[in-house]
């Protein structure tokens, strides 16, 4: 089980993590061009939208489907990613995450299907016609049935803030407004709700706090430095360039690419947002409007008169405690790329993987060497999986379980984030052999 | 289909001062028979500067990097005995080089998965380390060949 939820973290990561650079790109886009920007430029503007909205699902989703079954998997992937995209009116991550998979699986069950019983001649009219319907089908499905989902969920976290902040628990609005900024829908809950109290209260009041709720820049920040400090890999060295366009910029969406590769991060900025806004409500910090975007200038900006302080202070503590809370989970995440423990299962469109692959450089010498070794071994034991061999440049995304030496192993796992990596440091008579047959016969007692 | 060993050239009980002379040589020989063009021999040099071809206790499998892979004209492998041994780098010694070339056809398997085979088995390397004719050293790849698994 444990294992099974490493190797969906690993998943996730495969689908956002390569695509950090188009968020970065998207985010200093929109910082610097938008009217509150830097640089406001009402045609450059107009690129803002269409990145968001259609780029960077459709790059999601393509990840997830190459994940799954090569680049034909991201294919279908990315088609049936547009039914969603095109069928809602938010960003669609989470569709892409779930769409962009799911064609690459249905692909592949229908290549495993076919496999060898395609006459000679017709395989490139199968093969481009398969991959064109499955894509199609799947963006007809999503677009038909995605509306609906987008807007019940809208209404559930809608009427959830309506309901703390009626009852007066206002600093609980966290457990509501984290989630629902990272699946794109806190919008409805920003403009419906949050955004009409406040300006009733700052016509009294002349300061709310309600501007703050969602507009704080802290737990992002402080999910963003957890993964700069204690990250890994492209997660790692991407972090600081996303905190200057998140806190700075105000582009709050840098972040959630980050709590997406790894979801139980919604819990540190949970716990930031929740603390953050109990010392808001505790210091009676407010601004006197929205600040847009919710960077850390803006919220300085629309400080009213000696509450900069207030404000200040539960920024902060927002950004210490999500920092406090995503350090395990980021480091946990760390242990996920270490590639170790079952094969994808369940949550993911994998089953038990299929095949072994021998890797190394060249891909004609001690890959081809080890797959006969290996061959035999399994074929011993009584395990039936085919062993291949390939060089480290052709290793396919999703390779599920791969051998190679030890100083190609972190290269492997770039290539191919999901796999299961065993390396060895001698091919002959290395113990790793041993090691995986074990694991590849439990696999079989498992089912 | 049993496994052609035309391909196959022994050096017996050679020496040779480092690592690159051992694969300058087994690629002159390689070169020499037609059976790969120049570049491969300088991919396998390049090869070894980038990672050891040590595969196991005594042997290494000196072969061209994927860039040199289209320069193999023929299947080739070329063993060169070392009695006294050859520094290959990471306290490795190596008394036993196998050169290969293979340009990917099912041949090209079969002799790697023979050379596997030999190498698991201590009992044929050892016989192999000591062989003193090339056709005692080809019976034994032949031998290991024809195993049944």
């Amino acid at each position: 089980m444990r294992n099974r939820v490493r190797r969906f973290g690993a998943f996730l990561a495969g689908m956002m993590v390569p695509n950090i650079a188009a968020f970065i790109a998207w985010g200093l886009l929109t910082a610097l061009v938008i009217p509150a920007g830097w640089l406001p430029s009402p045609r450059l503007a107009k690129l803002v939208d269409p990145t968001i909205l259609y780029l960077l699902p459709v790059l999601i989703g393509f990840a997830g489907g190459r994940l799954v079954h090569g680049n034909r998997g991201g294919v279908v992937g990315a088609i049936a990613v547009m039914g969603v995209v095109v069928g809602s009116t938010v960003p669609m991550f989470l569709g892409a995450m779930i769409m962009g998979p799911l064609g690459g699986w249905l692909i592949r069950t229908f290549d495993r299907a076919v496999q060898g019983r395609i006459p000679a001649g017709f395989e490139m009219l199968v093969s481009n016609f398969s991959a064109g319907l499955a894509g199609l089908g799947l963006m007809l499905a999503g677009y038909t049935a995605v509306e609906s989902a987008v807007r019940a969920a809208m209404a559930a976290l809608s009427s959830g803030a309506r309901t703390v902040t009626g009852a007066g628990l206002l600093p609980l609005i966290a457990l509501i407004i984290e989630p629902a900024k990272v699946l794109f829908v806190n919008n409805a809950i920003n403009h419906g709700v949050l955004a009409p109290l406040g300006i009733a209260e700052a016509k009294q009041a002349g300061q709310s706090v309600f501007f703050l709720l969602e507009s704080n820049p802290g737990p992002g920040l402080g999910l963003l430095a957890a993964y700069a400090l204690f990250g890994k890999g492209t997660a790692k060295t991407s972090a600081p360039s996303a905190i200057v366009i998140q806190f700075f910029g105000g582009i709050h969406e840098l972040y959630f690419p980050y709590v997406l590769m790894n979801p139980l991060t919604v819990l540190a900025v949970i716990a930031g947002g929740l603390v953050g806004n109990w010392v808001f409500v505790a210091l009676r910090a407010g601004l006197v409007a929205t600040p847009s975007p919710g960077s850390i200038f803006a919220e300085i900006a629309m400080t009213p008169k000696g509450g900069l302080l207030p404000v200040l202070l539960g920024i902060v503590a927002a950004a210490c405690v999500s920092l406090l809370v995503a350090t395990p989970l980021v480091r946990r995440l760390e242990t996920v790329s270490v590639p170790a423990g079952a094969p994808l299962a369940g949550e993911v469109p994998e089953a038990a993987p299929q095949s072994v692959l021998f890797v190394c450089e060249a891909g004609m010498g001690s890959s081809v060497m080890g797959q006969s070794i290996l061959k035999r071994k399994l074929r011993r034991a009584g395990i039936d999986i085919v062993v291949d061999h390939a060089a480290l440049s052709e290793i396919p995304p999703l390779a599920g379980i791969v051998v190679a030496h030890r100083s190609l192993a972190a290269r492997v796992h770039e290539l191919a984030p999901a796999a299961e990596v065993y390396a060895v440091d001698e091919l002959i008579n290395t113990p790793v052999y041993d090691e995986l047959v074990r694991r590849l016969s439990s696999r079989d007692l498992k089912g | 289909m049993p496994l052609s060993l035309d391909c196959c050239h022994v050096l017996l009980g050679r020496s040779y001062p480092d690592k690159e002379e051992v694969i300058r040589v087994i690629g002159e020989t390689m070169l020499a028979a037609g059976e790969v063009t120049p570049r491969y021999v300088e991919g396998m040099l390049e090869k070894e500067r980038q990672y050891s071809t040590w595969v196991t206790e005594g042997v290494a499998l000196p072969h061209g990097t994927n860039a040199v892979k289209g320069e193999v004209r023929r299947n080739s492998v070329v063993l060169v005995q070392l009695p006294g041994g050859v520094d290959w780098g990471g306290g490795k010694t190596v008394h036993l080089a196998i050169g290969f070339a293979g340009n990917g056809d099912d041949q090209h398997l079969k002799l790697l998965a023979s050379l596997a085979g030999v190498l698991q088995d201590p009992e044929s390397l050892e016989r192999l380390n000591r062989a003193t004719g090339e056709r005692e050293v080809l019976r034994i790849l032949a031998a290991c060949e024809e195993k049944p698994e």
